[in-house]
């Protein structure tokens, strides 16, 4: 029950909120509504401390039996290691977002929309079925897209908006295609269940394709390159949902999903190729990228972009020690990357603006904020005594050992390289934000934010510094059982700052020596950057969304479309016609059908069936030919006539008797209703138009004229009219076979004719019952 | 008779089909209706055995009857014809009351 | 001697006949009634609608076949008629206010909506194609009545003779597949023909096919398939809203229900290449619908294409040809009526005097006037991509599985890049609810009919979502009669 209120508890927050949000509305909540919201995660943080030391285990409620779906939740290090950032940041998120928000902001709706996504998330990390997991996931898409768009004022923040939730959101529905593929697999949506068949997966023809598409949902949410271009333009919500969401925990929904099906994917070559490929082009791309940006919060979004693919390659890796790096990472990213976080919302506050253009030197301004910041950026850049160089040194170690990679020394080198970039933007948001002077000056004189504003940042930054001095107070309880549930093996860890003198530290020193070469040429690089940059505009995914996805396949359609829906009737009947020619043509084609001429004879035919048949074709042209109106209405009179003499022939003279009188009162109908009409002279149609209306009606006709000959070729079983020949006399007492059927046997016939029958009466009557003229249009009204 | 009556059938369809591609809405009307009879014919035709008696019971009982089930179906098919054509001719009237005109190219506010 | 007479059962069709009687005696009251008290015509109809309901409720369980095996009564019949029992209440509950507004002859538009309720509830009883044809029309012929009803609107005028003009043209078309089929078989009951058609392996013969190309052309309009989809995007637009509501869900359940069962019947869809033609058309259905519901901004018109869009989902399930495919769709259908019912009684809502309130704009900031309003509105989006908790991802879950079980992979693939094209449209309208400013007079025209219709459907998806399981079962059930 523990399992329910955790996951639960955010979502009756969220919702209570909801119900009393007109009250809230009304009354100042000032900050008391933050305070109290404040309870729910710690709530929740101390109940996940209260799950620490159990052994894993699962809870179940049934959702859709049939297919073994239900919300079912599963407790264990992995998803405790997860639950624990998600409760434990966002308490902190939320004390920090009191003193964030000014006054003017819609609280309300904040708070509503940020439970709502701690629910989610939760639910996410919590859940052990495929289906529950998915659902939570869209949820946090969906609250994130809400939380972007929170200053919905600014366009920026409604394309952001909407830019993540279209990629996050592609990738969710690839993943669930890719968990349906996996039931296919499986027999089975239960995750716990799914990872002790990792071998029937890894065996199955679905696995790579199931791979490919649960991984492109990974890579969306976790900013994997090329899908990483929504999270800077993510960096439009307030800051301490940047610092939540974007950085700490759903970007990490990804890397968790990773860690999650492990047991079940990983261990061979195509997963590492897929998976540390992606991480580690992503971790060069964002650091490349990040050192350009003079923005703070832009700069740290790129470099979440290259730390989340750090994370990712490390799992893409696959080796017991290469988890446990990971699981150790994941800690040390979530502390220092929201203190920073937190700490660009302090600058952009205290200075008006978070450009590095403007701000600088803020060391005395901002006295507290410069030690958070100091911690941090030494943590990021993966220095003594800071959480970061332990994972740091731990993920060279990783490195050296890679399963499935024939080249030696490529990925270390590999990594070495993109960390030189990691280095290098973490000193320019120490050294530019802190020492150097700006080149412009800040809209506000800065100054430092109250306690409320900076606590947050500071608890965050000690843990990072816990982290490197005493990495045992986490590593027993939290971290060993996270490795052992991504491994499936126990995992000891024995974390240290000093491991002596070896590769992983003469690698780390072939990080900062380049490093501070770069970071100290920065200028330069960045204008070089920006001279490729403006060379190649293209070259850029962004342009693929904005142009492609945005611009091109509606114009593209746009176009198309009105070639189709052009709305002209004419076009849409012509469409249906040559549909039907043309698969028929097809299909005849493909079988080959011939006639056999045996039977085509004009043998058998009697004088009065030749003369009919030639008066009826006569009759049919003549109404295609005649210019004059009523002499078209007539010949068709005639050729309903004639028809109905056909029926004489074939042996049905109830049915000739009908079509007399239904023709009669048609002609008479139709030559009343154009008497009213004034006539209208079809003006010359385009040559090529009518040609080819003409081409297909003779089509058409040459088509239906083969077919009934072939049909009337062949023969069929026996009809079931001997039954109503037998016992038409005997049940109903009637003589005429036909009215019989139409009155006894199928009294259903005649009770929908009538029906329709009365419709159409009714139709036509309400139609024309409309005397009053109906307003013309514009150019009428002139007229007057 | 096996391949005339194809060939009628043929005609039938080919002057309907060309007369509903036309703008006039007349054409239209008169276009539906003989397609209308083409499938009448149709019908008929799949209940045709060669030299059948007309289905009332009575007469020689050596010579086989006509096939009494599509006629059923035709009779149903005519009337229910005969309320569309009704309705049609209705709806004709209400264009050219709403667009002056009977040209049915006219009549496309919606399109896209 | 007394001629015995055949033996008919008249209970298999009760609840249509009691609706008939009753939508008469609409008919007959109308002309009795005052008109400042029209409005009361409303209520009488949503009574009839709810004793037809009641009048169901004897009939579960039962398996009748009567009128010489034309109608059958059986859990798959019933199925449907109870959905489109509560599809026609809920298009008269969203009328109330529509009516007023639009000034629409009240005693007519509730009579035949009655009327193309009965002909819907026999469309899946059908099991001749001869009483098919004739529910088909039945439907058909008070559809195109209703669509052309409004008085001051030329477009309504268009899309009536659209409408009847294509629709004439695909019944007809359907009658000459008729016309062939019993030419192939020699019968006109679904029974026989399914005998005929497996024991005399004439799969690939000249006349079955034609049958199969003619019957898929009238379907494929009735169901707004590509390439015959191009009248329900300029229909959907002119007609009256809550008809065009009643067109994209009442007429596509319908047409759905009997096409599954004269398809299955007639075609042995597991043997032969009839998949690929169906694939073709699916794909270019979802396709299509989706990319060109991207570039709209009226919402009607959106909405018309992704409901083109989702007649090729569902057409997954019947190439899949398989229990779950078939169940799949019977699942998929409902849960997509009552979404789709949802968000027109949004359009609905914009609607005022003098202001059609069709555009995706006219949207604009209603969330934030009327939160309730944009959380249902989320919700049906949610189920029209096919997120859970809701309808759609139930019986889109169903219609995906049963294309990968049939190893119809690259199908699922498509609908799943499809869902994803759909996804960003219909968010699109959600970020207008949500973040654009509102125009300065936005009073919704909100009734309590309207909040019912809302409040239902919006809770339907839901339930559907959450406690999918009974619905589940009575489709599997249901489907048994195909295998």
């Amino acid at each position: 029950m523990t399992i329910l209120s955790i996951v639960f508890l955010p979502f009756a927050a969220s919702l209570l909120i909801l119900l009393l949000s007109p009250k809230l509305q009304k009354l100042d909540v000032g900050k008391t509504l933050g305070a109290v919201v404040a309870a729910v995660p710690l709530i929740v943080f101390s109940l996940i401390i209260s799950l620490i030391g159990q052994a894993a285990h699962t809870f179940h409620i049934p959702w859709v039996e049939s297919y073994g779906i239900e919300l079912s939740f599963l407790v264990d290090g992995l998803s405790i290691l997860f639950g624990m950032l998600i409760s434990g940041i966002g308490l902190l998120v939320v004390i920090y977002s009191t003193w964030y928000l000014s006054d003017k902001e819609d609280k309300v709706k904040f708070y509503i929309y940020l439970m709502m996504f701690m629910g989610a998330m939760l639910g996410v990390v919590f859940s052990n079925n495929l289906i529950g997991l998915f659902t939570f996931w869209e949820l946090t898409s969906i609250s994130s897209f809400l939380l972007i768009g929170f200053w919905y004022h600014k366009e920026a923040s409604r394309y952001g908006a909407m830019k993540a939730l279209i990629i996050t959101g592609f990738g969710g529905i690839a993943m669930l295609a890719g968990f349906v593929l996996l039931y296919a697999i499986t027999d089975t949506f239960d995750i716990s269940k799914i990872l002790t068949m990792g071998d029937v997966i890894r065996s199955s023809s679905l696995y790579v394709p199931a791979l490919v598409l649960i991984f492109l949902g990974c890579a969306t949410k976790s900013a994997q390159f090329p899908f990483h271009v929504w999270l800077p333009n993510a960096m439009e919500a307030p800051t301490p949902i940047s610092a939540y969401l974007h950085s700490a925990t759903m970007v990490k929904a990804g890397l968790f999903l990773v860690a999650r099906l492990s047991p079940a994917f990983s261990g061979t070559a195509f997963w590492t190729c897929l998976v540390a490929g992606a991480g580690l082009t992503t971790m060069l791309v964002g650091g490349v990228l990040a050192i350009r940006q003079t923005d703070l919060k832009g700069l740290l979004a790129y470099s979440t972009i290259s730390q989340l693919g750090m994370i990712m390659a490390m799992f893409g890796f696959g080796t017991q020690y290469s988890v446990e790096a990971a699981i150790v990472h994941i800690l040390n990213h979530a502390s220092f990357k929201a203190a920073l976080f937190m700490v660009v919302g302090i600058i952009d506050h205290g200075c008006g603006t978070r450009d590095l253009k403007y701000v600088g030197n803020l060391k005395k301004d901002m006295p507290h904020s410069f030690k958070i910041a100091l911690v941090g950026c030494l943590s990021m850049a993966g220095l003594p005594i800071f959480g970061g160089f332990i994972s740091k040194e731990m993920f060279y170690e990783s490195a050296l050992h890679i399963p499935f990679v024939t080249v030696p020394g490529l990925i270390p080198a590999f990594v070495v390289f993109a960390s030189i970039f990691t280095f290098a933007y973490s000193f320019k948001f120490l050294i530019w934000g802190f020492f150097k002077e700006a080149p412009g000056h800040p809209p506000k004189h800065a100054h430092e934010a109250p306690m409320l504003g900076w606590i947050s940042a500071a608890i965050l930054a000690s843990i990072a510094v816990l982290l490197g001095v005493a990495p045992g107070l986490f590593s027993h309880s939290i971290l060993e059982p996270a490795a052992a549930a991504v491994s499936g093996q126990p995992a000891h860890l024995h974390l240290a700052l000093w491991h002596g003198v070896n590769t992983p530290l003469v690698m780390s020193l072939f990080t900062v020596i380049p490093g501070t070469f770069l970071f100290l040429r920065l200028n330069k690089v960045t204008a070089f950057q920006s001279k490729i940059a403006a060379k190649l505009p293209h070259f850029n995914p962004n342009f693929l969304y904005n142009r492609g996805f945005l611009g091109g396949i509606p114009s593209v359609a746009r176009r198309s479309l009105l070639q189709i829906q052009s709305g002209y009737l004419k076009r849409y009947l012509f469409m249906i016609v040559s549909f039907v020619i043309t698969a028929v043509l097809l299909f005849s084609l493909f079988k080959g059908w011939t006639l056999s001429y045996d039977g085509l004879t004009a043998a058998g035919i009697t004088i009065p069936q030749l003369l009919t048949f030639t008066l009826i074709v006569c009759a049919a042209l003549a109404t295609i030919r005649f210019k004059n109106r009523i002499s078209a209405i007539l010949s068709l009179g005639m050729t309903g006539f004639l028809v109905a003499f056909f029926y004489v022939l074939m042996g049905a003279p109830d049915l000739a008797l009908t079509q007399f009188l239904v023709e009669a009162i048609s002609v008479i109908l139709i030559l009343l209703v154009f008497y009213l009409v004034p006539p209208y002279f079809e003006e010359k149609t385009h040559k090529t138009a009518k040609s080819l209306d003409v081409v297909l009606s003779v089509f058409v006709g040459v088509v239906m004229t083969y077919y009934m000959a072939m049909v009337m070729d062949s023969h069929f079983t026996e009809s079931i009219a001997h039954y109503y020949l037998e016992m038409s006399e005997k049940l109903a007492g009637g003589r005429n076979v036909v009215n019989v059927v139409i009155v006894d046997f199928r009294g259903f016939d005649t009770m929908g004719e009538i029906s329709v029958f009365s419709i159409a009466a009714l139709a036509v009557y309400a139609m024309l019952k409309l005397k009053k003229k109906p307003k013309l249009g514009k150019e009428g009204d002139s007229g007057l | 008779m096996k391949i005339l009556l194809p060939m009628v059938i043929g005609v039938l369809f080919a002057s309907g089909t060309y007369l509903i591609l036309q703008k006039n809405i007349l054409k239209l009307v008169l276009g539906f209706s003989l397609l209308g009879h083409a499938a009448n014919v149709i019908l008929i035709t799949s209940g045709w055995i060669g030299d059948g008696q007309v289905p009332i019971l009575g007469g020689d009982a050596r010579v086989p009857f006509v096939d009494p089930i599509p006629q059923a179906l035709v009779l149903t098919a005519i009337v229910i014809g005969f309320a569309a054509t009704a309705f049609l001719l209705v709806l004709a009237l209400r264009v050219y009351r709403d667009f002056h005109t009977s040209n049915i190219d006219e009549v496309r506010g919606s399109r896209g | 001697m007394d001629p015995i007479l055949p033996d008919i059962q008249l209970i298999a069709i009760l609840p249509e006949i009691i609706l008939a009687l009753l939508a008469c005696g609409l008919f007959v009251a109308e002309s009795f009634i005052q008109r400042e008290k029209k409005e009361q015509l409303g209520y009488y109809a949503i009574g009839a609608l709810a004793l037809t309901l009641l009048s169901t409720i004897p009939l579960w369980g039962k398996e009748i076949s009567t009128f010489s095996g034309m109608v059958v009564l059986d859990s798959y019949a019933l199925f449907f008629k109870t959905a489109l029992i509560l599809i026609s209440a809920i298009i008269i509950l969203m009328s109330f206010e529509y009516v007023k507004i639009e000034r629409i002859n009240l005693g007519e538009y509730y009579g035949v909506i009655l009327f193309a309720t009965v002909g819907m509830m026999l469309m899946p009883s059908a099991n001749d194609l001869l009483s098919f044809y004739l529910s088909l029309e039945l439907m058909s012929m008070s559809l195109y009545v209703l669509v052309a009803f409004m008085r001051k609107d030329p477009k309504s005028v268009e899309s009536g003779i659209k409408y009847f003009l294509t629709g004439v043209l695909a019944s007809g078309i359907i009658l000459y597949g008729i016309a062939f089929l019993y030419g192939t078989s020699g019968t006109t009951n679904l029974g026989e023909i399914s005998v005929f058609i497996k024991t005399q392996e004439i799969g690939s013969s000249p006349s079955l096919i034609m049958a199969f190309i003619l019957m898929i052309t009238g379907f494929g309009f009735k169901i707004a398939a590509v390439p015959f989809h191009m009248w329900a995007p300029d229909v959907y637009e002119g007609a009256p809203t809550p008809v065009t509501a009643f067109l994209s869900s009442g007429s596509k359940v319908a047409a759905f229900s009997v096409m599954l069962r004269v398809f299955i019947n007639s075609f042995d869809l597991n043997s032969g290449s009839w998949w690929q033609i169906l694939w073709i058309i699916a794909v270019m259905t979802m396709t299509l619908g989706n990319l060109v519901a991207l570039t709209q901004t009226k919402l009607k018109r959106m909405l018309a294409y992704s409901s083109i869009a989702h007649a090729g989902y569902l057409l997954m399930g019947l190439i899949a040809a398989s229990q779950i495919g078939y169940a799949g769709i019977m699942i998929y259908l409902v849960g997509y009526a009552f979404m789709t019912l949802g968000a027109f009684t949004v359009i609905v809502l914009l609607c005022r005097k003098n202001h059609r309130g069709d555009q995706i704009s006219d949207l604009a900031g209603v969330a934030r006037t009327n939160p309730f309003v944009g959380l249902t509105f989320i919700l049906f989006a949610l189920s029209l991509i096919g997120i859970p908790p809701t309808a759609g991802f139930v019986g889109k879950l169903f219609l995906f599985n049963a294309a990968i079980q049939g190893g119809f992979y690259w199908l699922a693939i498509i609908g799943v890049l499809n869902s994803t094209v759909s996804l960003y449209y219909y968010f699109r309208v959600v970020r207008v609810m949500y973040m654009d400013e509102p125009a300065e007079d936005l009073a919704l025209s909100f009734s309590p009919g309207m909040k019912i219709a809302l409040g239902f459907t919006a809770g339907m998806t839901l339930l559907l979502g959450l406690y999918p399981e009974p619905i589940i079962r009575a489709a599997i059930d249901s489907v048994k009669i195909f295998l």
